[in-house]
């Protein structure tokens, strides 16, 4: 039998992005634009990613490494206010196990004329998958991607 | 303005996970224990304890039934752990959305429960201390439930 744990974690991040809110915003919003930014790493296989951008609408994302386990985010929205907030909750698998459950704020905030964002993450890691680091690492990797992909535009 | 934070509840109760997890998973079980005392009218439009499921419950004090209860099960792990993400609003509007987590443990002839709730508010600190007070109240009332269930058998 799995030996059950729960570890609760509360992560905050914040970027300062040259782009407005509104522009900033877009690229979450957006299916197309989220798709294009929103990936694992180059060399992953990824299955076609899902987004129903609306106050109960599911977004899933999901791609691993060439032979190995599938990585599953699917995301529930809870609240969108267009160019300033968003609230979503959201879980991870790895194969059939659910590593975490997270419930992710994202504010936009206009500052000069970009935008700052601020996103806080409450979740729990289970059963022993524990990886604070990487999960930190990971979010910041989304966010340069994120980066990256305003800067493309 | 967002506000975060993360209440943790324990409580011994003197039945079994098994039963405890009993009076969570059955509807009519979980009405009589987890209605706050202050709101007249509870309205089940959907219960639904499967992991992808939902209740949604309308309520308020008597007149003015505005509260909108929406709680999405994530896992479900029999007797051991229940996962859901709970969002609250009024007239459609948000109030919070709290990530709920409830651990059942056998402990000493009875069951320690864990109730870790991850909130973030958009309308300020009273909802916050309306959760803190709502959970404590209810597992109160799962406490004394399950002692009177105990009587009767």
């Amino acid at each position: 039998m799995t030996k059950r744990s729960v570890t609760p974690h509360t992560m905050v991040l914040e970027r300062t992005l040259k782009y407005a809110p509104s522009i900033v915003f877009k690229a979450w919003a957006d299916p197309a634009s989220k798709a294009s930014w929103f990936t694992g790493p180059p060399d992953w296989h990824v299955e076609p990613h899902s987004l129903d951008f609306r106050v109960g609408g599911i977004e899933t994302s999901a791609g691993g490494p060439k032979g190995g386990d599938m990585h599953i985010m699917q995301a529930l929205y809870h609240e969108i206010i267009p160019d300033q907030r968003l609230i979503y909750s959201f879980t991870m698998h790895v194969g059939e196990v659910l590593l975490t459950v997270s419930l992710a704020t994202l504010e936009f905030v206009a500052s000069g004329s970009g935008t700052h964002l601020k996103l806080i993450e409450q979740l729990v890691f289970l059963d022993g998958c524990d990886h604070l680091k990487e999960r930190e690492e990971g979010t910041n990797a989304m966010i340069d991607m994120l980066e990256a992909y305003l800067n493309r535009q | 303005m967002t506000l975060h934070d993360t209440l943790l509840l324990e409580r011994w109760l003197s039945a079994k996970p098994e039963t405890v997890f009993a009076a969570w998973a059955d509807i009519e079980a979980r009405k009589v224990w987890s209605d706050p005392a202050d709101v007249k009218t509870a309205v089940y439009v959907e219960a639904s304890f499967t992991e992808g499921g939902r209740d949604l419950i309308h309520c308020g004090p008597e007149g003015e039934a505005g509260f909108v209860i929406d709680a999405r099960y994530v896992e479900i792990v029999r007797a051991q752990r229940i996962i859901f993400v709970e969002t609250i609003r009024l007239n459609r509007n948000l109030q919070s959305t709290a990530l709920i987590t409830v651990e059942f443990e056998a402990k000493n002839d009875g069951t320690q429960l864990k109730l870790t709730d991850q909130i973030v508010s958009v309308s300020g600190t009273d909802i916050i201390k309306g959760n803190r007070a709502g959970y404590s109240a209810a597992l109160e009332n799962l406490a004394l439930y399950l002692s009177e269930e105990r009587i009767t058998q």
